[in-house]
């Protein structure tokens, strides 16, 4: 792969991807040091990768279900599930209005 | 009586037999982090005295926990400002393990903001230093974890790795750290960096101490489904058995380390083949492209498990992140993006499939691999980003 250049609009689209404001600065000095990152990543092209399957798992575990009717003895409260929120209301979580 | 340097076993018989209480230990090591934390930055949140007696194996022994297990009722932050208000009302599975078994948590130990890095400077919350030199750092990510132990502020500590990060900070200070199997200990509760591959584990001042916990902190969680259903064999009785063992040693490990480092390690090897274990040389992928892999495949991860924070339910909002979350999660969002998926993500889980395939194959010549911790003793504080991409920075 040839080396990686990231246009100030390529950042901005990470930027909104990732939920992050970052000032003018933050973003020059991460550009450079994304395009250096990706450049090292390149060493991955000198491998064969054809017909080899993805390693989404690395334990080969089944998935595991709670039994219908079993009690979930470590289940959160409505109380503490809310403790920590800064702006709760009438037992729920008060976000900013999406649409 | 004497308790500096006591291993956490021995600590145990004492208040077994009844010849010093577990008060009584919990009083010094609560004066010995009075007088040593400041210095050492060892703790996040520090220990409190714990006055109710506790009962089981550990006999109300103090167990400090790497900052980024939930705690009931004490603050957690994964040494982030987004989480400097944050009081989990849960405890972690491995905390609830020691609790159950006995074990009292003492404090929270520093470590790098959301264990993204491998010297702890990247806490919110300031470095630690290494209690050997402290003009070096302890390491990290599990920097706290490791410096605890290896000042004596607490006999035993738990910490968790990623890529290193409680192998590399206990190498750096001196103390034993054991990564465990993934899947082998239960991750619910540990505040999510590379969900495949985080792993909780103990650091100790002796093998047979990382034994004792592993036995406590290991097997099967419903809470937790990637945790293995086989049992766990007792760790413990494992190190009374005489076995010889056929070790791997890899050149391309070997020849990373410093002149130092590869001295050392080639006269424990000698020990050992004195002792009657046969060594063997085997050949793995180059790890230049574990580093690819892993960097491709922990930030895509980071960029997902830090999606949560939104300051809503918890925490403050991601104005709060530090550079290098920033920096992380950036990387993971290009990798995961449209156009690039194929190019960086896919390409990296299929060489992470090569890189298993390989161990596995090796795995059937010899027992275990021998190789380097790290390629050098322990850095410099702010040496680290001189060394973007060296092997020096293999870890996190």
């Amino acid at each position: 792969m040839a080396k990686k250049i990231l246009s100030p609009a390529d950042v901005d689209k990470l930027a909104k991807l990732s939920n992050l404001l970052l000032s003018d600065d933050e973003k020059t000095k991460m550009t450079k040091q994304l395009e250096e990152t990706l450049d090292y990543m390149n060493n991955l092209d000198e491998l064969d990768t054809k017909n080899v399957e993805t390693a989404h798992s690395v334990t080969n575990i089944q998935n595991a279900y709670f039994s219908d009717g079993e009690v979930n003895e470590r289940a959160l409260s409505q109380q503490n599930t809310l403790k920590n929120s800064k702006v709760a209301k009438n037992g729920y979580f008060v976000v900013d209005k999406i649409i | 009586m004497k308790i500096l340097g006591k291993s956490l076993s021995t600590l145990i018989n004492l208040v077994k037999t009844k010849q010093i209480s577990a008060h009584e230990i919990s009083e010094y090591f609560i004066k010995r982090v009075k007088r040593h934390n400041k210095e050492l930055n060892v703790f996040v949140t520090e220990p409190e005295r714990h006055e109710k007696k506790q009962e089981g194996l550990l006999e109300g022994l103090p167990i400090p926990f790497k900052d980024n297990f939930c705690t009931k009722d004490i603050r957690t932050t994964a040494a982030s400002q987004v989480l400097d208000n944050f009081i989990p009302p849960y405890d972690a599975t491995v905390v609830k393990k020691i609790k159950d078994a006995g074990g009292v948590v003492f404090g929270k130990t520093n470590m790098d903001a959301w264990a993204h890095g491998s010297s702890t400077e990247t806490s919110d919350y300031g470095p630690t230093k290494n209690p050997h030199d402290h003009s070096r750092v302890a390491g990290g990510s599990s920097g706290g974890s490791a410096a605890v132990v290896a000042s004596y502020l607490a006999p035993a500590a738990i910490g968790s790795e990623t890529a290193g990060s409680i192998r590399q900070p206990a190498a750096w200070c001196g103390v034993v750290g054991l990564k465990p199997t993934y899947g082998r200990v239960s991750r619910y509760g540990v505040i999510a960096m590379g969900s495949s591959f985080d792993c909780p584990g103990p650091l100790t001042s002796t093998v047979e101490d990382a034994a004792l916990l592993l036995n406590i902190i290991a097997g099967n969680d419903p809470y937790d489904a990637t945790t293995s259903s086989q049992e766990p064999v007792d760790f413990r009785q494992e190190l009374e058995k005489k076995k010889k063992f056929k070790i791997g040693i890899s050149e391309d490990y070997m020849e990373l380390a410093d002149p130092d480092t590869k001295s050392r390690l080639t006269q424990c090897i000698n020990t050992l083949s004195q002792m009657g274990h046969e060594i063997k040389t085997v050949k793995l992928i180059d790890p230049k492209y574990s580093i690819s892999v892993y960097t491709i495949l922990q930030r895509a991860e980071v960029s997902s498990n830090l999606g949560r924070y939104d300051g809503i339910r918890y925490g403050n909002d991601r104005s709060k992140f530090g550079e290098e979350a920033k920096r992380r999660v950036m990387l993971g969002s290009y990798v995961l993006s449209h156009g690039y998926y194929d190019a960086y993500y896919k390409k990296a889980q299929k060489i992470r499939r090569l890189i298993i395939e390989d161990f596995k194959k090796t795995f059937n010549d010899v027992d275990l691999i021998l190789s380097p911790t790290t390629p050098s003793t322990a850095l410099k504080l702010g040496d680290f980003e001189k060394y973007p991409f060296s092997a020096k920075r293999l870890t996190y």
